[in-house]
């Protein structure tokens, strides 16, 4: 793994930041950051007199995708598709039950806690809800010094300070701002903290969690927009997981139709919009309110 | 558009007007410094008809619907002036009293968060029963209100259901349920807060169009407050936007999305993101009104 790289350089060292691959080349034969195999995520239904396992509840069954470096790959479905649950998996925030995730051809799944560690730092998380994924009781630079203060121990306070600033003025923010607790910014500004918080440690690979579902459309635009231009700036390379297939179909390149745990469609962005093939993706886009 | 039984003057003629809201004001007062977040606000509802109020998030639409009731808090916090006239009866000068003639029974409300709207202590059945208890006193048996409510927004097995509490029910289920609570006395206004917000958009599509089939079925209005300018097609008839406490522009719907007048309403359509159009970037407000601000418009 990398040493900490203590100058507040944002770009992840050595990398270029390559151009996104054409929407009609063919996915998989893309070279990928990322690559789910026959993931399945299954949790335990108790029930009887001594709560006992009963059976299972197959959140995510036998799931496979990859997800080329440098662009952006949509998980859409409805609640409870396990779309979320497959997010959170590749992160270990969910324990996979069965399955592989490689992370540039490395299985991570069946790493200890120590091996996985530098893994967190790749791979981040942008989460739904701007209220209640921010601690109300640290300030934000405290917010965005944690990570750095686990990944970057030897940063000294007045790097981590600069860091900081620099992260308010990568997602739009002001570095004075720095001081003030979450229940001071917006719904919107609350979101570009997040989205701080994830790039403090330099990752490759975020993976947004229905990032702009609990904000206005017209601040839904400026985070879309912003998380376009870092993908630009920084070579990101995201999973971006959301409802809303219009929203799915603007960021990405390739997109994954989820339905009770499975993918039933996957194809590139314009493919699924103008030739859907599954009759729940056409569900899906019928759902989509017209203007 | 829809006219309610019994009605056949035309929405325009001013008699007919289910709601006529004049020169609203808000204040609030915060510390010493008091914050005017509606404006000068005037529209009204016709019998039927679908009024959307469409605004950001601060824009004061929220306010300008629970106003109408006097669910905001009394002064000196918060005061309220101007007009609210409801079938010709100022609601801002009634008592509270008298309001609660009106609140629920006249005019209902569906909020933006049904997990949180809910009681979660209460199942849905009693809180149901709760609404046609005090409203409606002369109903006898309100099991089979209830059910009649459940079955109306089309909850299957209400009997069941309705002995459930609000967590055993899914978020499209819980919004169903504040529906058919909104609904249970009959009411001629139905004031909507958002209601499709904290929802997946394929629940949205079905709660839209039950409010639609609704609306048709009981021949109620809804002023429906929203920000986002996709629900508003296909069910609204009228559109106001608002912006900072004020109504900027209110047209008819099919008018407004096609000729908006207003810089401001053209970028908040411009916003959304469209299936089949894929545009580099997103247009966003800020970007929109500082060409307003170049042109020197308002």
């Amino acid at each position: 793994m990398a040493k900490p790289d203590a100058k507040a350089d944002l770009t992840p060292a050595g990398q270029a930041v390559q151009d996104k691959p054409g929407h009609s080349g063919d996915w998989n034969s893309a070279p990928a950051l990322v690559q789910v195999k026959n993931l399945k995520v299954y949790f335990p239904v108790y029930g009887g007199l001594f709560r006992r396992v009963r059976g299972y509840m197959r959140a995510v069954d036998d799931v496979g995708f990859s997800v080329p470096e440098g662009s952006t790959v949509g998980l859409v479905g409805e609640s409870g598709s396990g779309k979320t649950t497959t997010g959170r998996s590749m992160v270990r925030l969910v324990q996979p039950t069965a399955g592989e995730i490689l992370y540039r051809g490395r299985d991570v799944v069946g790493l200890s806690k120590r091996e996985f560690f530098p893994y967190r730092k790749r791979m981040q998380m942008i989460f739904q809800d701007p209220f209640n994924s921010l601690n109300p009781r640290m300030s934000v630079e405290k917010i965005l010094t944690e990570p750095l203060g686990i990944h970057f121990p030897r940063m000294s306070a007045d790097e981590r300070h600069m860091r900081c600033a620099r992260l308010m003025e990568m997602v739009g923010l002001k570095p004075d701002q720095l001081r003030r607790y979450p229940h001071e910014f917006s719904g919107g500004q609350r979101q570009r903290i997040g989205i701080a918080r994830a790039l403090a440690v330099e990752p490759e690979f975020i993976i947004c969690d229905e990032p702009v579902s609990a904000l206005d459309v017209s601040v839904q635009a400026t985070i879309i927009n912003l998380l376009q231009d870092l993908q630009e700036e920084l070579g990101l390379t995201y999973l971006f997981i959301a409802h809303d297939l219009a929203v799915v179909e603007h960021i990405s390149d390739y997109v994954l139709v989820m339905h009770q745990g499975r993918i039933v469609e996957q194809a590139s962005s314009e493919v699924i919009y103008s030739a859907p093939q599954h009759p729940y993706t056409r569900q899906l886009l019928e759902a989509v309110p017209r203007l | 558009m829809i006219k309610q039984e019994g009605t056949d003057n035309s929405p325009e003629s001013g008699s007919d007007k289910l709601l006529d809201v004049r020169n609203l004001c808000i204040d609030f007062q915060v510390h010493d410094e008091v914050h005017r977040a509606v404006d000068k606000v005037s529209f009204s509802i016709a019998p039927g008809e679908v009024l959307a109020v469409v605004g950001e998030s601060g824009s004061g639409k929220s306010v300008t619907g629970l106003s109408l009731t006097g669910l905001l808090p009394p002064p000196p916090g918060c005061r309220v002036g101007g007009e609210v006239l409801y079938q010709g009866r100022n609601l801002l000068e009634c008592s509270p009293r008298e309001l609660r003639q009106y609140r629920g029974k006249q005019i209902a409300y569906i909020f933006q968060e049904p997990g949180t709207a809910l009681n979660p202590v209460f199942t849905i059945g009693h809180q149901i029963a709760e609404a046609i208890r005090l409203h409606r006193p002369g109903v006898k048996d309100v099991k089979a209100e209830i059910v009649k409510a459940l079955d109306m927004v089309k909850i299957h097995e209400p009997e069941r259901r309705f002995e459930d509490y609000p967590h055993q029910l899914s978020g499209g289920m819980q919004q169903r349920v504040m529906i058919a609570m909104a609904l249970a006395c009959n009411p001629r206004l139905l004031v909507a807060d958002e209601p499709t917000t904290a929802l997946d958009v394929t629940i949205q599509a079905q709660i839209i169009n039950l409010l639609r089939e609704l609306r048709e079925r009981l021949g109620m209005s809804i002023m429906l407050i929203t920000h986002n300018f996709g629900i508003v097609s296909g069910f609204a008839d009228r559109v106001a936007v608002m912006r900072q406490g004020r109504i900027l522009e209110q047209k008819d719907t099919s008018g407004i999305l096609k000729s908006p007048e207003h810089p401001y309403t053209r970028a908040l359509i411009g916003c959304i993101p469209v299936l089949g159009r894929k545009l580099h970037r997103l247009p966003t407000i800020e970007s929109e009104t500082r060409q307003e601000q170049e042109h020197g418009q308002t």
